[in-house]
């Protein structure tokens, strides 16, 4: 398995002196959804910029697909690592949906058909394929954050990195974007997706990294993170309300690291029902 | 009997750019001390629904409005914006966006409301002080409230309303930016605010164990309309009503779900982790 994306001794200070980033070391393999949870100010967001060049490292490196970032240019890294910014309103400046997701492409230098081409199958992903013409403040702002997201996919990047897509979203737009993230797995994407919806975390991502004041506490399967985050010493991130319970029932033999509802139905029924 | 602390009545209104109406025939009472949850996918007027509790529409929003809405024994069309303020006191979503850019502290931030009311000095500073404290501010009073992460602003905001004593407070998804540490402190604000001063609480939030927790009834709203008022327990089971819907069900209610269709479930659905580990281990597991 190929290396997508890493980091070494990576340390970020602010130009006001504030250190966001503390020596971080991370590796991110090919083909991963990883998602990365901890507090506000744990250091994400500043840690996701990092992947596609819109910050610098203040001392350490960031490698991505086999390049250090620092010296790329930003096309060539648009190409390679779609980021989706958390407020819509940072990203949104056309004045049509069409136009908006059609920005990226042009700007990969496609022709008027690939473009055309790429912008319907974007838009259609994330469920906008019938508001072509709408100005984007007219949608929701579930509605915009998925605009968002059509932009990245339609630039067809290795790496898709998304800053809490779910906020802001209902079970519907929760769904929509758990099957947007289905399809970048088949399609072998490097996803690295920052959330506080640790229910979403738990059903789609392979894996959690665990930031507290500007460092990784821990890297691993998110099975292995949200069930340990007690014992992390994590006071700011809740276990899934199924591994809570799973907890509750430990004392008659229920394993503790269970982080969706479909496993404890399945051990459950296997209890009752050996046979 | 008392006047309920809100009585909502063929409630209809729609935006002024808008050919579609936001909110249609809601009908709705909420007795006072109460603690009501709304919940609903986007676009089903939970908004909406809040600015018409705060008098923003009709006053400040321009739209038609149909029905009567009375809060507090105030109908919100007849009252002056600022008499409604009295009355009823709200906290957005985003927690910036509340903040009046006009104070340096966040003292000051907590009397701007009480100077405008012209409230005497000893009595703003009691307030001041007790509000903080309520919502676990103290000793942060001479800090710039942007330099207050997200949690404390919206506590900021729930100190800033408080102050002002209205007798329903209305909170419009107040934890969805937060992060969970940040959602755990407002909420323990919130419940503290609702048990101090018997102030009727109305909570939009799309996450249901906070529902589930706080909330006494929940409304389920869509396109506009009132579905259904349900308590937590028969919220609880509505799992796949409440997916139709586009709402979140809560974890402990979708294993509930799954297991019931199995024939597997025994008795009711449980409202948190606490009572389902009960009933799964005493009706399912046990001998």
């Amino acid at each position: 398995m190929q290396i997508a994306i890493s980091t070494k001794n990576l340390t970020y200070r602010y130009p006001n002196g504030y250190e966001a980033l503390k020596d971080v070391t991370l590796e991110i393999q090919e083909g991963r959804i990883v998602s990365v949870i901890g507090k506000n100010g744990a250091g994400k967001t500043t840690l996701a910029k990092h992947i596609n060049g819109l910050l610098k490292p203040t001392s350490g490196s960031v490698v991505v697909k086999g390049s250090e970032v620092s010296g790329r240019i930003a096309s060539e890294m648009a190409h390679q690592v779609g980021y989706v910014f958390q407020n819509p309103e940072d990203q949104l400046f056309e004045s049509s949906v069409v136009e908006e997701v059609a920005f990226g492409p042009k700007n990969l230098g496609m022709n008027r058909q690939e473009v055309d081409l790429e912008v319907k199958r974007a838009l259609s992903i994330v469920g906008l394929g019938s508001a072509m013409s709408e100005h984007p403040y007219n949608l929701t702002y579930g509605q915009r954050k998925m605009l968002c997201i059509a932009s990245v996919l339609a630039m067809r990047p290795d790496i898709v990195i998304l800053d809490e897509p779910n906020a802001g979203q209902d079970y519907f737009g929760l769904r929509l974007l758990g099957t947007i993230l289905e399809q970048l797995r088949n399609q072998k994407k490097t996803v690295v997706m920052i959330s506080h919806d640790i229910e979403f975390v738990a059903k789609y991502s392979d894996e959690a990294v665990l930031m507290h004041e500007g460092s990784v506490i821990t890297h691993a399967s998110t099975r292995s993170v949200l069930s340990e985050l007690t014992k992390l010493g994590s006071s700011a991130v809740r276990p899934p309300q199924i591994t809570r319970l799973a907890n509750n029932l430990s004392h008659i033999g229920m394993k503790r690291n269970i982080i969706t509802v479909e496993e404890m139905v399945e051990i459950i029924e296997k209890t009752v029902r050996p046979n | 009997m008392s006047e309920p602390a809100i009585s909502i009545t063929d409630l209809a209104f729609r935006y002024l750019s808008r050919d579609d109406w936001a909110l249609t025939d809601i009908t709705l009472t909420v007795p006072q001390n109460e603690f009501f949850g709304i919940t609903g996918p986007s676009g089903a007027g939970k908004s909406t629904l809040c600015l018409t509790l705060s008098g923003l529409i009709p006053h400040v929003i321009e739209g038609t409005m149909r029905g009567t809405v009375r809060v507090g024994g105030l109908d919100t069309s007849e009252t002056a914006i600022s008499d409604m303020s009295n009355v009823v006191g709200i906290v957005f979503q985003d927690p910036r966006s509340q903040l009046t850019g006009a104070s340096m502290t966040v003292e000051e931030e907590v009397a701007f409301g009480l100077q405008n009311l012209g409230v005497p000095r000893d009595i703003m500073l009691d307030r001041i002080r007790e509000a903080l404290q309520v919502v676990g501010l103290s000793g942060l009073e001479a800090r710039s409230p942007f330099e207050l992460s997200g949690g404390e602003q919206q506590r900021l905001s729930l100190a800033t309303v408080i102050a002002m004593r209205p007798r329903v407070l209305v909170l419009d998804e107040p934890t969805e930016m937060l992060d969970p540490e940040g959602v755990v402190d407002v909420m323990r604000a919130v419940h503290t605010i609702h048990q101090t001063y018997k102030m009727t609480s109305v909570l939009v939030s799309n996450q249901p164990e906070l529902l589930l927790t706080y909330a006494e009834r929940i409304a389920i709203l869509s396109r506009g309309k009132v579905l259904s008022t349900e308590t937590p327990r028969e919220f609880s089971r509505k799992v796949r009503f409440l997916e139709e819907m586009g709402v979140r069900p809560a974890q402990v209610s979708q294993l509930a779900a799954l297991l019931d269709e199995k024939g597997l479930w025994r008795g009711e659905y449980p409202v948190d982790e606490v009572e389902a580990a009960e009933i799964i281990e005493k009706q399912i597991l046990g001998k």
